[in-house]
């Protein structure tokens, strides 16, 4: 079959219905008279429609539709008589109309109208209701996080000041085979960089009662991350050699003896660009511990401890 | 005085039972004959008449006057009849076999000017029975644009306002079901000259 009988056959039906134009009309007629196979396709197809005036339409039986009527009354005064039922119907053509609005609205949003047709009050309801759903999704977001969840995270994020510190970053684009050392020791994989392996707290920090070196009359105690670095931080010494962080106590000696700790404690961080992000501008922090006991005192208690 | 389409629409606004009354005077007839040739069967076609006059007088408020008020009500026919199908094709239950659905056919209707031999009446309708089990076999889809195309005279683009589906859809719809309907009806068909082989290749 050529190329051109398969495009002719393919729109004898509109032929038969005279929907074609012209030009085409013209052309399928021409076709017609020199191509036997696509006359035959045009014949059979009419006789077949031609046919369809043997068709039998169904005729309702004698009376139908006076008892038709009859029992649609009953139904409609049945159906009225409910209250319920008209508040229901009334309520719904309601939400039918507004639902139909809006999908004319969005219709005109995507359908990138005229500029004749264009108004802005069509689309309104089509931006609002994107607008309502981007700020349910926003609000979802902020609030379906616990306060807990939230407060670690910030915790987590000043505890591990590498993470996003610009030394490190500099030094991260120097240094890749840095970069993948600070990666494994972070417990990050190469292929997934961003998703962080849970981080264990093992900071067990060596505290030292220093009241017994006369400090002052309260007894100053102060621990540091220097002899047991926290994990993730081990391999980063080369980076920044100086001390990680420390914290210094202050509180009545007998307090570190004692089962609970209470007292102040100041922060020291080799990173004051950290705090000035938070609004400060010195690198140490002042913060009270209240009933902390004594054995889980360690760096990462004191940031927890925090309430930013 | 009859009222016009629009002053019935107005009047169903206002939730008079006269205009519902003059509706179904009106648009009785057309929509059992929609609705018996979607479903098939006396009683689904029952079914849809009801639910389709129910929703004119409940939905009216939804309508919105872009379309004609008739291509609404072929549009709700439509809809309620293909929906019944599916559920009844489903179901799998059928009350009234095509067979017997078609003699009650030829019995209802009235054959007043048939003046032939009775030897050609058989013929007619062993010929109207073919034709219309043809068309009754055909998917819901393919004959319902028949049915609005062949008996109801409507036109491509109403077809497509009342399918809510584009132009081109309803045109293969028709074509698909005028060849389905070819192959059904082969016997009748082969009266024309059919071309060797050959000259078809």
């Amino acid at each position: 079959m050529r190329f051109k009988c398969r495009s002719i056959q393919a729109c004898l039906s509109e032929y038969i219905d005279c929907g074609l134009s012209d030009r085409q009309h013209a052309a399928v007629k021409n076709h017609l008279r020199h191509c036997t196979a696509c006359r035959y396709e045009f014949e059979s197809l009419r006789r077949t429609t031609g046919l369809l005036n043997y068709y039998v339409e169904p005729e309702p039986p004698k009376g139908y539709h006076q008892l038709f009527w009859r029992e649609l009354q009953s139904t409609i005064e049945q159906n009225e008589s409910q209250p319920a039922w008209a508040l229901w119907r009334n309520v719904r053509n309601a939400g039918q109309n507004l639902f139909y609005r809006l999908v004319d609205s969005f219709q005109t949003l995507v359908g990138a109208p005229s500029r004749r047709s264009f108004k802005w009050s069509k689309i309104a309801p089509a931006y609002s209701i994107i607008f309502l759903i981007m700020s349910g999704i926003f609000l979802v977001t902020q609030f379906s996080r616990a306060p807990e969840e939230k407060r670690r995270a910030r915790v987590d994020q000043i505890s591990n000041p590498l993470k996003e510190s610009p030394v490190q970053l500099v030094h991260a684009r120097e240094n890749r085979a840095l970069v993948a050392k600070r990666d494994k020791a972070l417990g990050l994989t190469q292929g997934i960089r961003n998703r962080r392996a849970p981080r264990k707290v093992n900071h067990q920090l060596e505290i030292t009662d220093l009241s017994n070196q006369g400090l002052d009359s309260y007894g100053h105690a102060a621990f540091n991350s220097t002899s047991e670095t926290p994990r993730g931080h081990t391999d980063d010494s080369d980076v920044f050699p100086e001390l990680i962080a420390s914290a210094q106590l202050t509180a009545p000696h007998p307090a570190l003896t004692t089962r609970e700790f209470s007292g102040a404690v100041a922060i020291n961080s080799p990173f004051p660009e950290k705090f000035e992000r938070e609004g400060r501008q010195s690198n140490s922090w002042l913060r009270v511990l209240k009933h902390v006991a004594v054995r889980d005192l360690s760096l990462t208690e004191v940031y927890d401890s925090v309430k930013l | 005085m009859e009222r016009t389409e629009t002053l019935l629409v107005a009047d169903l606004f206002e939730a008079d039972t006269t205009a519902l009354a003059s509706i179904v005077e009106k648009y009785g007839r057309l929509v059992y004959r929609l609705a018996i040739q979607i479903t098939k069967n006396h009683e689904d076609a029952n079914d849809v008449m009801q639910e389709t006059f129910l929703k004119v007088h409940e939905s009216i408020g939804t309508f919105r006057q872009e379309s004609a008020f008739e291509t609404w009500l072929y549009r709700i026919v439509v809809n309620q009849g293909l929906n019944l199908v599916k559920r009844r094709d489903r179901r799998r239950e059928f009350s009234i076999s095509n067979e017997a659905e078609f003699d009650i056919r030829c019995d209802l209707r009235v054959h007043n000017d048939y003046r032939d031999t009775p030897h050609a009446e058989v013929e007619k309708k062993e010929l109207q029975r073919w034709v219309t089990q043809a068309v009754d076999s055909l998917p819901a889809k393919h004959r319902t644009v028949v049915i609005l195309h062949e008996f109801e005279g409507l036109t491509h683009p109403r077809i497509a306002a009342i399918l809510n589906c584009s132009e081109g859809t309803v045109r293969s719809r028709l074509h698909y079901a005028r060849r389905k309907l070819r192959e059904m009806l082969r016997p009748y068909v082969d009266g024309v000259n059919r071309p060797r082989k050959k000259e078809r290749d």
